[in-house]
């Protein structure tokens, strides 16, 4: 008799069927197994078995159900009677295991057919021993379980209703916890789109694994339509991040409350852009916003896909948007994509905040710079508003603090600016709107002298407004189309009068611009990017005074010198443009850790002047026309390893026409061709802790064709600028930072840098003149309770370089001295320190909030300087000291 | 004027509300001589056309018992690159520049000078000669009275000073109606002069004389200059705007001008048009001893028509001795005089 053994379970069936095939093939396993040695029917014959019996249809024993709860294995050994034909002929328990597996096995043996047995060659009845296993298999894992939790942003309220949808169109809802769950799934990438009619549609890449469950939390926005009214709807919110699909290189989100806790800012969310990383601490009342040692102006600022002229008004003390409007800014220091171009530094997008559609929501604020109220919601089925107004009171306030005219000292700012929109919502994921935006600055400044060579006066006005449609369209897949048209003005005017010396700047502009962007996923690891960036800008200008005044990037002077009396004149018109069509992908491979985005974006310039050389007696204007193509590949790589890891590079090609500024045929060149610059940067992202996170980044860009001015002792005629410039930056940022949790967040930011320009490629190196090597920022806030919040934050930063006095000479006709300088930006101006405080309270007055707040900044009254300034003999040097203690107090009251 | 004095009781209270930074207070007083000083540069006629000869004269204020070192002119005859502020190219200003950058014209409180030919070239409105095979370069900007100007150095031991003379040129760029409405209405400037000194409701000062005033006083001092004529009327006394010798006899056959605030005309590049203008004046104080309220005072082009007066204050000092104090007087055009007066400080 033969025997055999088998298991119950199906998934070693057909294993157990090769083995008992290979037992009764094999004479060695046929001798191994010596208690399994056959037992031939006719014994006195002594007949020869020339073939065992092979089994052909094996039958799984069912698990009984009773021992399987019970968790017991066990092995019933069977006599199995195999007629000639090979049928079963008899079966019979020669080693129980329980009656349950007896049974079991003798119902599963009985059904097996065999290839017969031949003794001398001839098929033959026979009897064999049969073990029949019954063993409990843990299965080897084959699929995963995904399951998450969908919630509001920032609020963090779970929502229910959520569509949650595979891409293999599975899909579920999530419950009142606002949870989902699926399972079983195939291991593998999966694509996960999130909707609901009130939802803007969110699809993501996850990756399930055999064997795991996958914990996903989503936080989503409301589309406008169809908001719920929650007292978190009205939430400021600052995001600070690449968008869903085409992620930029290097990116920080900061949340909404984070961002108006912030010590410092006096609740303006946008001046958290100062507190960046890669960003330089800009000078006392400059507003400037210098990102990776570019200069102010090469980087570019846009409101909803409009580009706008600046951030802050004069003075940085507020940004030209309502803090109620914005939803999100993202400040992207350098290598982006290319879909925004025209600018050789960094990029910043901000972006408004949806109205909700079901209520109404009203804000007011009011401290000692300014006062402002903003006002959002629905004005009837599908269709909403925004409105927010703002203007400064601060040479009220020093009219009631003072009977002097301050004016006569200090330039006071002036400003005021507003927003408007309104939106119709065509369907769930489809709206259009048109809106506008306006912002009006002016200082002036008045020194009145007895003296004629010291009364000075200088007036600055900027204004600009901007004028928009807009049409969104989303689809459940997550592709987006943008189509932005707009249209506004700028006028700026700078009239200043030293001594005798007057100095005038006038600029009107009529700008347009189209913007069309689409976002779409072509296959489940592709992702396409596709758009068209229209600018065009006709501009008047005049310009007179002295070619150094306004002095520009470069120029060997000291702070407070008296511009030249050499002072000349012009009046140009400029007409310029390029419509951008770019296309970017994003390549995702291994399981979505690596992603390879390459772009392109062709720009064709076009600059055409009415005037190429200055007036000149009765001769007619002769204009000129230059174009340039431009074409910007852009590359970036992402690569997260881990959860807990990722590595990124990128590397661009970026084109800056000229400013119309620097085209004068007198004080510029109006044949300046484009700059152009290469960014590379390099970054790892960390996860230290579960709300700790720590990303470093290095970087360094190189630019040529930056404008200076003409060294030659005899110019040519409309060359008194050159574009001959360049420069290089690089260096490495560092940030550190906790994420909300227990009542605390705050983040620590480092930035090493160095920028360096020179004038042709012949000449040296030397420091730009917004050089900071160091910029250090820490800051904190925390939630005590009781509505009360503190914040805190300290500031280091290098001063900029300034270049030193060796010498002065009297200049006898203008009876003043004129300094002698030393190697251009060769000292600086002493470091910057500074903490602020931040307190606030709110207190809840039936449906609405009021909120107050104290914000201090230099709470130790550190003499920071800002700037060197001399002696009329310059034989002695001090420091404008900058701000001493200086507590803003304010109100906000929110319904 | 230290205006910076001004501005340091109101610092806190701006700075208080964000307004703007603080201007430190520096102690230096620009009127007050402590040492050899040179005060003024002028050349006479402070106009010249290229080629024409100028008296190239100091200033040198010498506190009571110094000695006057020796100053060394020379004619700078480099012109200023772009991207240099001040009015002179500062390779003029090293000792021992080179002769073809720096021409020297001799020691003394006053040398001749002989303007170079091609001066309308080097600092006028004129293109510069071309270089083989390149065009002409750009011309030198205009002052704001629309006036080009020789620089000359003045070293005075270690300290140095810039003068000019100012050069008659032809129009550069101008439709030529206008270079010939410029030419026949021109006239070449003249250095102005202190017409009267007077102690405020009191006597008129004398060079030569000399005065007393009493230590820890201060003294209000008035000073004038001729008030020249609004309209060009012939037998006013100077040969100005559309007047020449074949029109006027009795003020152009010998040419000259008005002493003060004079009329002239320059060119508007922007109008493309001749206009007509008068001249600002400034009178800089400098004392030996004590100090002025103000450093310079005057009237400015505006104001010149309205005004042929100034006056100030010494705070006098509380230490009795001898003291001078030094006037110079300015006109917009680069024209300059001085007027030195000497006082006896009594306890």
């Amino acid at each position: 008799m033969l025997r055999f053994a088998s298991s119950s379970s199906p998934k070693v069936s057909y294993l157990a069927g090769l083995l008992l095939a290979a037992a009764l093939c094999s004479p060695a396993s046929a001798q191994a197994q010596q208690a399994a040695a056959p037992v031939v029917a006719d014994e006195a014959a002594r007949p020869k078995l020339t073939k065992p019996p092979k089994l052909l249809a094996f039958v799984e024993a069912p698990y009984p159900e009773s021992e399987k709860s019970a968790g017991r294995q066990a092995s019933v050994v069977l006599q199995i009677a195999i007629s000639a034909a090979g049928t079963v002929e008899q079966a019979v328990v020669l080693q129980s295991a329980g009656d349950a597996f007896d049974r079991a096995a003798l119902e599963a043996v009985k059904q097996f057919s065999f290839d017969p047995a031949e003794i001398d060659d001839k098929p033959a009845a026979i009897k064999i021993q049969y073990r029949y296993d019954f063993v409990l298999e843990q299965a080897a894992p084959t699929t995963g379980i995904l399951e998450g939790v969908v919630t509001v942003r920032g609020s963090k309220e779970p929502l229910v209703g959520v569509r949650v949808e595979l891409d293999n169109g599975v899909a579920t809802e999530t419950d009142a916890r606002g949870r989902f769950h699926f399972e079983p799934l195939a291991p593998g990438p999966r694509t996960v789109t999130l909707s609901r009619a009130d939802l803007k549609p969110l699809q993501t890449q996850e990756r399930v694994e055999a064997g795991q469950k996958l914990d996903a939390t989503y936080e989503v926005d409301f589309a406008p339509a169809e908001a719920p009214a929650g007292d978190d709807a009205d939430d400021l919110e600052i995001v600070i991040v690449a968008p869903t699909l085409t992620k930029q290189v290097v990116s920080t989100k900061v949340e909404a409350d984070q961002a108006r806790r912030v010590a410092g800012t006096q609740g303006d969310v946008l001046k958290i852009v100062e507190n960046m990383p890669g960003v330089a601490r800009a000078s006392a009342g400059s507003g400037q916003v210098v990102v990776w040692g570019a200069s102010p102006e090469d980087t570019r600022v846009y409101v909803d896909d409009v580009r706008v002229p600046l951030l802050y008004h004069f003075g940085g003390l507020r940004s030209v948007v309502h803090t109620d409007l914005v939803r999100a800014v993202e400040l992207i220091p350098g290598g982006y994509g290319a879909s925004y171009g025209r600018g050789l530094g960094g990029l910043i997008t901000v972006t408004t905040r949806d109205s909700d559609a079901k209520r109404r929501h009203v804000t007011a604020q009011v401290d000692v710079l300014d006062a402002s109220v903003s006002g959002s919601g629905h004005i009837a089925e599908g269709w909403t508003f925004a409105l927010a107004g703002r203007r400064s009171h601060l040479d009220t306030t020093l009219a009631a603090v003072t009977d002097r005219d301050v004016g006569e000292y200090f330039p006071i700012p002036r400003y005021y600016d507003g927003q408007a929109r309104v939106r119709r919502q065509l369907g769930p994921k489809r709206y259009v709107e048109v809106g506008g935006l306006l912002s009006s600055d002016r200082v002036a400044r008045t020194v009145a002298s007895s003296d004629p060579a010291e009364r000075k006066q200088e007036t600055r006005s900027l204004y600009f407004d901007r004028v928009y449609a807009r049409y969104v369209s989303t689809d459940n897949e997550g592709s987006e189309l943008h189509v932005t048209p707009w249209f506004g003005r700028d006028r700026s005017k700078l009239t200043a009068r030293f001594g005798g010396t007057p100095t005038e700047l006038s600029l009107r502009s009529r700008q347009y611009g189209l913007r069309i962007d689409y976002v779409s996923r072509l296959l489940p690891y592709l992702t396409g990017n596709v758009g068209l960036d229209l600018e065009g800008a006709s501009t008047t200008l005049h310009r007179a005074g002295s070619l150094s005044t306004p002095p520009r990037e470069g120029d060997a002077r000291v702070f407070g010198q008296p511009p030249s009396d050499q002072i000349n004149g012009s009046s140009w018109k400029t007409i310029n443009g390029s419509a951008a069509p770019f296309a970017q992908l994003d390549f995702a491979a291994l399981h979505e850790t690596l992603h390879v985005v390459p772009g392109v974006r062709v720009d064709p310039f076009f600059v055409a002047i009415d005037r190429r050389i200055p007036e000149e007696g009765n001769l007619p204007a002769s204009g000129a026309y230059s174009s340039d193509v431009a074409v910007q590949p852009r590359l970036s790589l992402r690569y997260a390893p881990s959860p807990r890891a990722s590595f990124k590079l990128a590397w661009g090609r970026y084109y800056q026409a000229p400013q119309v500024d620097d085209q004068s045929p007198v004080f510029g060149n109006p044949l300046l061709t484009v700059a152009h610059g290469s960014h590379y940067l390099a970054s790892t992202q960390v996860t230290v802790l579960p709300k700790l996170s720590a990303e470093t980044t290095a970087f360094y860009s190189r630019s040529r064709g930056l404008a200076v001015r003409n060294p030659a002792l005899s110019p040519l005629v409309g060359q008194a600028l050159l574009g001959n410039g360049e420069g290089r930056a690089y260096g490495v940022q560092f940030l550190l930072r906790r994420e909300l949790s227990d009542k605390l967040f705050g983040w620590v930011a480092y930035t090493l840098m160095r920028s360096e320009r020179r004038d042709s490629a012949a000449a040296a190196w030397r420091i730009f003149d917004f050089d900071q090597t160091h910029v250090f920022t820490a800051l904190a806030s925390y939630e005590l309770g009781w509505g009360v919040d503190v914040g805190v934050r300290f500031r280091y930063a290098t001063g900029y370089p300034r270049t030193p006095i060796v010498g002065a000479y009297y200049d006898a006709r203008r009876n003043l001295y004129e300094p002698v300088l030393g190697t251009k930006n060769s000292i600086r101006i002493p470091e910057f320190a500074q903490l602020d405080v931040r307190l606030s309270k709110t207190l809840e007055l039936g449906p609405s909030k009021l909120e107050l707040y104290a914000d201090v900044q230099n709470v130790t009254d550190r003499e920071n300087a800002e700037e060197l300034v001399y002696d009329q003999k310059y034989s002695q040097r001090r420091s404008i000291r900058g701000l001493p203690i200086l507590p803003v107090l304010g109100a906000r009251w929110e319904l | 004027m230290n205006v910076q004095r001004k501005k340091a009781p109101l610092c806190s209270l701006l700075l208080a509300v964000g307004v703007s930074a603080c201007v430190p207070d520096f102690d230096d007083d620009l009127s007050r001589v402590a040492g050899p000083q040179l005060l003024a540069l002028r050349g006479s006629p402070p106009e010249a056309k290229p080629g024409g000869d100028s008296i190239l004269q100091a200033l040198v204020a010498v506190p009571d018992g110094q000695a006057a070192p020796k100053v060394k002119f020379g004619l700078c005859l480099a012109r200023k690159p772009l991207t240099q502020l001040g009015p002179v190219n500062q390779d003029c200003l090293a000792e021992g520049a080179p002769e073809d950058v720096l021409l020297s014209l001799g020691e003394g409180t006053e040398v001749p000078a002989r303007l170079p030919e091609d001066a309308c070239r080097s600092f006028g409105p004129l293109q510069p000669a071309e270089e083989a095979g390149k065009p002409s370069g750009r011309p030198v900007d205009p002052d704001v009275t629309g006036g080009f100007y020789q620089p000359f150095v003045a070293r005075l031991g270690k300290q140095v000073s810039v003068g000019s003379v100012r050069i008659d040129c032809d129009l550069g760029g101008a439709a030529r109606e206008e270079s010939v409405a410029f030419r026949r209405q021109y006239r070449s400037n003249e250095n102005p002069s202190l017409a009267r000194v007077w102690r405020s409701g009191g006597e008129d000062l004398d060079e030569a004389a000399g005065a007393s005033v009493k230590a820890g006083s201060s003294l209000t001092l008035e000073a004038t200059w001729e008030s020249c004529p609004v309209e060009s009327r012939c037998g006013d006394g100077a040969c100005t705007a559309n007047e020449d010798p074949s029109t006027c006899a009795a003020d152009c056959a010998t040419p000259h001008g008005c002493t003060g605030a004079e009329r002239y005309v320059s060119y508007d590049a922007e109008k493309g048009a001749v206009v007509g203008r008068r001249e600002g004046i400034t009178v800089a104080w400098f004392a030996s001893r004590g100090h002025f309220q103000t450093e310079q005072t005057g009237s400015s082009e505006e104001e010149a028509a309205d005004s042929s007066r100034t006056r100030n204050t010494w705070s006098v000092g509380s230490e009795p001795g001898p003291a001078t104090i030094w006037l110079v007087i300015r006109d917009t055009r680069g024209g300059q005089s001085w007027k030195t007066f000497h006082f006896d400080v009594t306890p």
